[in-house]
C-alpha cells in the first residue's frame, strides 16, 4: 500500500464492502428521519407550550365561561391542546346538565371523563415520533458497530491472503469500517438528546393539562 | 386529530432543516478528513542520507562516473571496467541513487561533449580522407613518373637502335660513294645497299612496332590504373562533395533559417514601422478629418444660425400675427365668457333649488329611517320584553308557594343563560328577607330550564345576563 493513498471520506465509503455500505446507507436514512422528527417536534412542542400559556391566561382573566367557550369553539384549531380539553369538558357538562335527573356528581364525573379522553388524545399526538427518536438513539450505535465489525472482519480476512502483514494492509479496511460507527453515533447522539429534551417538555405539558383539568372541574362544580 | 393537521406545515421546514444539518456535517467530514491525505514529504531523502560511506567516496567516484556516463550515453560501446573497481561501483550505485538530481546536468554536459566528439570524428574522417587522397595522388604521380621513365627508356632504346643503324649505315656508306667508279662493285654495293636499306627498314619497322606495342601496353596499364584511381578519386570526391553539400545544405539551412529569422525580424520591424507610420498617418488623417469636421460643423452651425435667424424673424412675424389674432380671440372669449357666466349663474340657481329639494327629501328619508329603526328597536325591545315576561312567567309557575311568606317580599336574581336556554348560574342579588321565598325562587329557576328564548339567535346577547325580580303579590 502506498503512503499517498487517498484516505478521504468519500473514498473510504466507496471502498467499503457492500454490507458495510448498506449499513451506512441505513444509518444515513435513519439519521435523516430522526433529524426530520427532531425539527417537527421542536416546532410542535414550542407551539403547544405557547398556545397553552395563552389559553390559561385568557381562562383566568375571563369570568364568563360561556364567552370563552364560544371563543374557543370559533378558534377551533388555534386554541391549542388546553383549549380543546376545555371545550370537550364544557360541551359534555352542558349536555349532562340538560338532563334533569342527573346527579351533580355524575355530571362532574362525565365531564371529567370527556376531558381525560381529549387529554389522552392530545398527549398521543404530542408524544408521536418520540418512540422513533428513542429507538434511533439506542439502536443506531449497535447498527454502526455491526458494520464496523463486519468491515474489520473483512480487513483481517484480506490480511490472511498476504504473506507479509503490515499495518498498511489493515489500516484502510479498519478506517472504512470505522466510518460506519461514526455514522451510527452521528445518528444516535442528537436523537438521544432530542428524546430526553422533548419527553421532559411533554411531561411538563401533561402535568400542566392535568392541573388545568382539576381546576376547571372545580370551577364547573361551583356552578349551580 | 386536528393537531396532526396543524403539524403539517412544519414537515417541509423540518425536512429542509434536516437536509441542511446533514449537508453541513458531510462538508465538515469531507474537509476534515481530506487534509490528512497529503503524504509527509522528504521521507525518501532522510532514508538515503543516513547510509554510511557517503562521505568516503566523492574523490574516487568520479572516474567510474565517467564510465557510467559513457554507459548512459553510448550503451552500444562495450565498457571494460577495471576489476578492482567492483567495490567502487558497488559503493557508487547508492550514491548515484542518493544524488539523482546531480547527474542530470552532467548528462547535459556529456551530450554537449558528444556533439563535440562527433564533430571531431567528422574532422578526423575528413583528414583521413584527405590523407588517402594525397597518398593516391602521390601514387598517381609515381605511376606517372614510372610511365615517363619507361618512355624515356624506350626512347633511349630507340635512340641506341638508331645510332647502331646509323653506325652500320655509315660503315656501309663509304663504299657507296665509290660506286660510280666501280660499276660491278657498285652494282653489288647497290644491291647490298638496297638489301641493307630493306633490312634497316624492316628493323626499324620491327623496332617501331615493338616500341609501339610496349608503349601501348604501358599506356593501357597506366590508363587502367589512372582510370581506377580516377574512379576512386571521383568517388571520394563525390563523397566529399556529398558531405560538403550536406554540410553546405545544413549550413545553408541554418543560414536560411538565420536569414529567415533576420528577414522575419526585418519584416516585423518593417511592419512595426509601417504600422507606426500607418498609425501616424491615421492619426494625422483623423486629425485632418477632425479639423475638417470641425470646420464643417462650424460652417453648418453658421448656416444653421443663419437659418435660425431667418426662422426667428419669421417666427417673430408669425407671433405678431398670432398676437393680433389672440387679441381678437381674447375679446371674443371675453364676450363668450360673460355670456357663459350669465348662463352658469342661471344654472347655479336652478341647481341650488334642486339641491334644496333633495336635502328636504333626504331629511324626510332619514326621519323615516330613524322611525323605522326606532320601530325595529321597539320591536326588539318588545320581543325581549315579551320573552323576559315569558321567562318570568315560566319561573313563577314553578315557584312552590309556602304559607308564611310575607306579601311584600321582593327578591332579585342575576341569571346567566346559555345558548340552549340552560341556566349557567343564578345569583341572589337582593334577598327578599324571607329565606324560604329566596330558595323557592332559586329552585323554580332551576326547574324552569330550559327557559324560553326567542328563535332569533342574534337576540341571545340580550338574554345572556338577566336581572329578574320576583314578588309573591304578582
Amino acid at each position: 500500500m502506498d503512503v499517498t493513498q487517498d484516505l478521504s471520506f468519500i473514498h473510504l465509503i466507496q471502498n467499503a464492502s457492500v454490507l458495510v455500505q448498506l449499513v451506512m446507507g441505513l444509518l444515513l436514512l435513519v439519521s435523516l428521519m430522526s433529524w426530520w422528527f427532531i425539527f417537527i417536534k421542536m416546532f410542535t412542542v414550542r407551539q403547544a407550550v405557547k398556545q397553552s400559556e395563552e389559553f390559561e391566561e385568557s381562562f383566568w382573566n375571563n369570568d364568563d365561561l360561556n364567552r370563552l367557550y364560544q371563543n374557543t369553539s370559533v378558534m377551533r384549531g388555534d386554541s391549542g391542546s388546553m383549549g380543546r380539553i376545555f371545550a370537550a369538558g364544557f360541551t359534555e357538562f352542558l349536555k349532562l346538565k340538560k338532563k334533569h335527573d342527573m346527579d351533580n356528581n355524575a355530571v362532574m364525573d362525565g365531564t371529567r371523563r370527556a376531558m381525560r379522553a381529549t387529554y389522552q388524545r392530545e398527549m398521543d399526538v404530542l408524544e408521536s415520533h418520540l418512540a422513533f427518536l428513542a429507538t434511533v438513539g439506542s439502536v443506531s450505535p449497535y447498527v454502526g458497530l455491526f458494520g464496523t465489525v463486519w468491515g474489520i472482519m473483512n480487513a483481517f480476512r484480506g490480511l490472511s491472503n498476504v504473506g507479509q502483514a503490515t499495518l498498511a494492509h489493515v489500516a484502510p479496511g479498519i478506517a472504512e469500517a470505522l466510518v460506519a460507527t461514526a455514522m451510527g453515533l452521528f445518528a444516535a447522539i442528537p436523537a438521544v438528546v432530542a428524546y430526553n429534551r422533548y419527553s421532559h417538555d411533554i411531561t411538563r405539558l401533561a402535568s400542566r393539562f392535568e392541573i388545568f383539568m382539576e381546576e376547571f372541574s372545580n370551577v364547573l362544580q361551583r356552578q349551580p | 386529530m386536528s393537531t396532526i393537521v396543524y403539524a403539517k406545515p412544519y414537515k417541509l421546514r423540518a425536512g429542509a432543516l434536516a437536509l441542511v444539518v446533514h449537508g453541513a456535517f458531510f462538508v465538515l467530514l469531507y474537509f476534515g478528513a481530506s487534509w490528512k491525505v497529503q503524504p509527509p514529504q522528504g521521507m525518501v531523502v532522510d532514508i538515503w542520507d543516513s547510509l554510511p560511506g557517503g562521505e568516503v567516496a566523492p574523490v574516487k567516484v568520479e572516474p567510474p562516473k565517467l564510465i557510467e556516463q559513457s554507459k548512459l550515453d553510448k550503451p552500444m560501446q562495450p565498457v571494460a571496467p577495471p576489476k578492482a573497481d567492483i567495490e567502487l561501483s558497488a559503493k557508487k550505485r547508492p550514491q548515484e541513487k542518493s544524488k539523482p538530481t546531480r547527474t542530470e546536468p552532467k548528462r547535459r554536459i556529456e551530450k554537449v561533449d558528444v556533439a563535440e566528439q562527433k564533430k571531431q570524428e567528422r574532422l578526423r574522417v575528413q583528414a583521413e580522407q584527405k590523407m588517402l587522397v594525397e597518398q593516391k595522388m602521390i601514387e598517381v604521380q609515381k605511376a606517372r613518373a614510372e610511365h615517363e621513365r619507361a618512355r624515356a627508356e624506350q626512347a633511349n632504346i630507340v635512340a641506341k637502335l638508331r645510332r647502331n643503324l646509323k653506325a652500320e649505315l655509315e660503315k656501309a656508306e663509304p663504299p657507296k660513294v665509290v660506286e660510280p667508279v666501280k660499276s660491278a662493285a657498285s652494282l653489288k654495293a647497290d644491291f647490298e645497299l638496297a638489301e641493307k636499306k630493306r633490312l634497316q627498314e624492316k628493323f626499324q619497322e620491327a623496332v617501331k612496332i615493338e616500341s609501339k606495342r610496349q608503349i601501348e601496353k604501358v599506356d593501357a596499364h597506366l590508363k587502367l590504373k589512372i582510370q581506377a584511381e580516377q574512379k576512386i578519386e571521383a568517388e571520394q570526391k563525390a563523397e566529399a562533395e556529398h558531405k560538403a553539400q550536406a554540410e553546405q545544405k545544413t549550413l545553408a539551412k541554418q543560414r536560411a533559417q538565420a536569414e529567415r529569422k533576420a528577414e522575419a525580424e526585418r519584416k516585423a520591424e518593417m511592419e512595426q514601422r509601417a504600422e507606426a507610420e500607418r498609425k501616424a498617418e491615421m492619426e494625422q488623417r483623423a486629425e485632418a478629418e477632425r479639423k475638417a469636421e470641425m470646420e464643417q460643423r462650424a460652417e453648418v452651425e453658421r448656416k444653421t444660425q443663419a437659418k435660425l435667424k431667418i426662422l426667428a424673424e419669421k417666427k417673430a412675424q408669425a407671433e405678431e400675427k398670432e398676437r393680433a389674432k389672440q387679441k381678437i380671440q381674447a375679446e371674443q372669449k371675453l364676450l363668450a365668457e360673460q355670456k357663459e357666466q350669465a348662463e352658469q349663474k342661471a344654472q347655479a340657481e336652478q341647481k341650488a333649488k334642486v339641491e334644496q329639494e333633495r336635502a328636504r327629501a333626504e331629511q324626510k328619508m332619514q326621519a323615516e329611517q330613524e322611525r323605522a329603526r326606532a320601530a325595529q328597536a321597539a320591536a326588539v325591545g318588545r320581543e325581549v320584553a315579551e320573552y323576559k315576561a315569558k321567562i318570568i312567567a315560566k319561573i313563577r309557575r314553578n315557584i312552590v308557594m309556602l304559607p308564611d311568606i310575607p306579601y311584600n317580599a321582593r327578591a332579585e336574581f342575576d341569571v346567566t343563560l346559555l345558548p340552549g336556554g340552560m341556566v349557567l348560574n343564578s345569583i341572589l342579588v337582593k334577598p327578599s328577607g324571607s329565606a324560604a321565598y329566596d330558595s323557592a325562587v332559586e329552585r323554580a329557576i332551576k326547574k324552569a330550564e330550559p327557559l324560553p328564548l326567542p328563535p332569533d339567535a342574534a337576540l341571545f346577547s340580550n338574554f345572556r345576563e338577566l336581572r329578574l325580580k320576583f314578588s309573591p303579590k304578582e
